[in-house]
């Protein structure tokens, strides 16, 4: 006992307070310390309680600091030593206390496997909290960032661990909103559900198809054109035979792999006069068959939000990073840069007409288009009107997992 | 995690017992409770007060705004004062015991300078 016990530090000619304890009970002998916690005290105890869970902290880490404030010497600007390790001592003691047992633990954060329901107080800090993608993904981090370094040495494996902590940054959020929704899903009075499995009906989601056609059009575009910018750069001779284009040598190494460098050029050349007079074609008529286009209430259209200009912006960075590697022979060969090339030229172009004739379409006001109907204007099936999306049962997990109250509440 | 009685929990609940109390007021009354052999820090105060309060011991009672300080009040409930009586009574027996096993010795057997000395534990 004497080891959990500390020097009291009150003093005993604190002015007793005039206000009465509870009011139930307005006769407490022991009335406590009337002032004003000092600001300089409740940063420094704030410093210390950041031991204690951060579901914690936000339900008691007011009053505790008042209680230190009590417990210490008049005109205490700073936690004293002892009660700082007690602070921290039994503020892991609580993280401790709700943490989940080992393999518990490993089976969810290696394989997201669902915790009990009495550890959802720990879970919801875990998922609120700072880094949970880091935290989420690092045994994948590190297996991928492993085989690449056995594979290819130290420095592109870092570039590796580099281009995945960007993707976390930009993912984060979307990572997080998506955990929470699946552990700790909706309340049922949103949601219809239907039995005790946990049915519930929601809108068709769909790609939409204006915005996804931009992006591929834009992430297609600018892979082209940063990769060849890079070839230009790259040393020749450095990572197989160059090849004049245009006036311009570049260096496009897939000859590596048995293709000769002049069959690229050409198939690339080829993909760009097919594909582009082939989507335009196909969606000539796309304008007038897709007037009188029904509208779609029970339809989410994917692929506009923030998170889809998230992963734009993450595509284009990465194929950003791997041009410039390239173009200054850094880490990595031409392994990435020439099939993210030649997709390009096959999708970046096609894409850029499809998205100038659904924009056109979409002039009309009516309901906007989707991937899919896109696909079936544009197919044999284009005679037949388009039909109107029906809501879809999916399953989740059977109730929401209500946390518990942080604190009691006051009577 | 099964609930463990320790000394420091024993006079919480005793403090509660008396009547409803903040922390800082737990704190003094434990600290009179064990003439002032047991002071609790805030720290280990709180983790007695999670403890005794999902085991269902104690529960808050209400929150004042005093002067800008914020205190909130717990009381014992019903299933805390069982385990206070149960818990007093074990240590009654124990303690009774410990008197029927310290009287059938004679003085100075164990090395105590006196009866006095065994009769104060």
């Amino acid at each position: 006992m004497a080891d959990d016990a500390r020097p009291a530090a009150s003093s005993p000619d604190r002015a007793p307070s005039a206000v009465p304890a509870d009011p139930a009970d307005p006769a407490d002998p022991v009335p406590a310390p009337a002032t004003q916690v000092d600001l300089r005290f409740a940063r420094s105890a704030g410093v210390w309680l950041r031991a204690y869970p951060r579901r914690w902290r936000a339900a008691r880490a007011a009053e505790m600091t008042e209680v230190l404030a009590d417990l210490a010497e008049p005109g205490a600007t700073r936690l004293d030593a002892h009660s700082a390790a007690d602070v921290v001592r039994n503020g892991w003691v609580t993280r401790w206390r709700e943490h989940p047992p080992a393999w518990t633990f490993l089976a969810y954060r290696l394989s997201d496997r669902r915790l009990p329901a009495e550890y959802d107080p720990w879970l919801w800090d875990d998922v609120t909290g700072a880094l949970y993608w880091f935290r989420r993904s690092w045994s994948g981090l590190f297996i991928v960032a492993g085989a690449i370094g056995l594979a290819n040495g130290p420095s592109p494996a870092i570039a590796a661990l580099a281009v995945w902590t960007i993707f976390g940054f930009v993912t984060r959020g979307y990572v997080r909103r998506e955990a929470l929704s699946r552990y700790f899903p909706p309340a049922p009075p949103m949601l219809k559900v239907f039995g005790p499995e946990g049915f519930r009906h929601v809108p068709r989601g769909r790609v939409a198809a204006r915005p996804v056609l931009g992006a591929t059009a834009l992430v297609g575009l600018t892979t082209v054109g940063v990769m060849l910018l890079a070839s230009r750069f790259a040393a020749p001779g450095d990572h197989g035979p160059t090849y004049a284009l245009l006036g311009r040598t570049l260096t496009l190494p897939l000859y590596q792999y048995g293709f000769p460098t002049a069959l690229q050029a050409t198939l690339g050349a080829v993909a760009v006069a097919l594909t582009v007079p082939v989507t335009a074609a196909l969606l000539a008529g796309l304008p007038r068959r897709a007037a009188g286009r029904p509208a779609q209430p029970h339809r989410t259209l994917l692929g506009a939000g923030r998170t889809a200009h998230r992963v734009v912006a993450a595509l284009v960075a990465w194929h950003l990073l791997v041009a410039l590697l390239i173009a200054t022979n850094t880490v990595l060969d031409f392994t990435v840069g020439v099939p993210a090339t030649l997709l390009g030229l096959l999708l970046g172009p096609a894409a850029l007409v499809g998205w100038l004739v659904v924009r056109r379409t979409e002039h009309d006001g009516a309901a906007p288009l989707a991937l899919g109907d896109v696909a079936h204007l544009a197919g044999r099936r284009r005679r037949r009107p388009l039909a109107v999306d029906q809501p879809v049962a999916v399953w989740t997990w059977p109730d929401p997992y209500a946390l518990p109250a942080p604190t009691p509440t006051a009577a | 995690m099964a609930f463990r009685m320790t000394e420091q929990t024993y006079l919480v609940l005793l403090a509660l017992a008396q009547q409803p109390r903040h922390g800082y007021g737990v704190a003094q009354a434990v600290k009179e409770l064990s003439d002032g052999v047991v002071r609790l820090g805030a720290g280990t105060l709180y983790g007695i007060l999670d403890r005794i309060v999902a085991e269902g011991y104690a529960e808050a009672s209400g929150e004042q705004v005093v002067d800008g300080r914020l205190r909130r009040y717990y009381r014992l409930t019903d299933a805390g004062g069982d385990a206070l009586t149960t818990e007093t009574a074990r240590l009654q027996a124990i303690a009774r015991r410990a008197q029927i096993v310290l009287r059938a010795h004679p003085a100075g057997q164990f090395g105590f300078a006196s009866r006095a000395a065994a009769g104060a534990v």
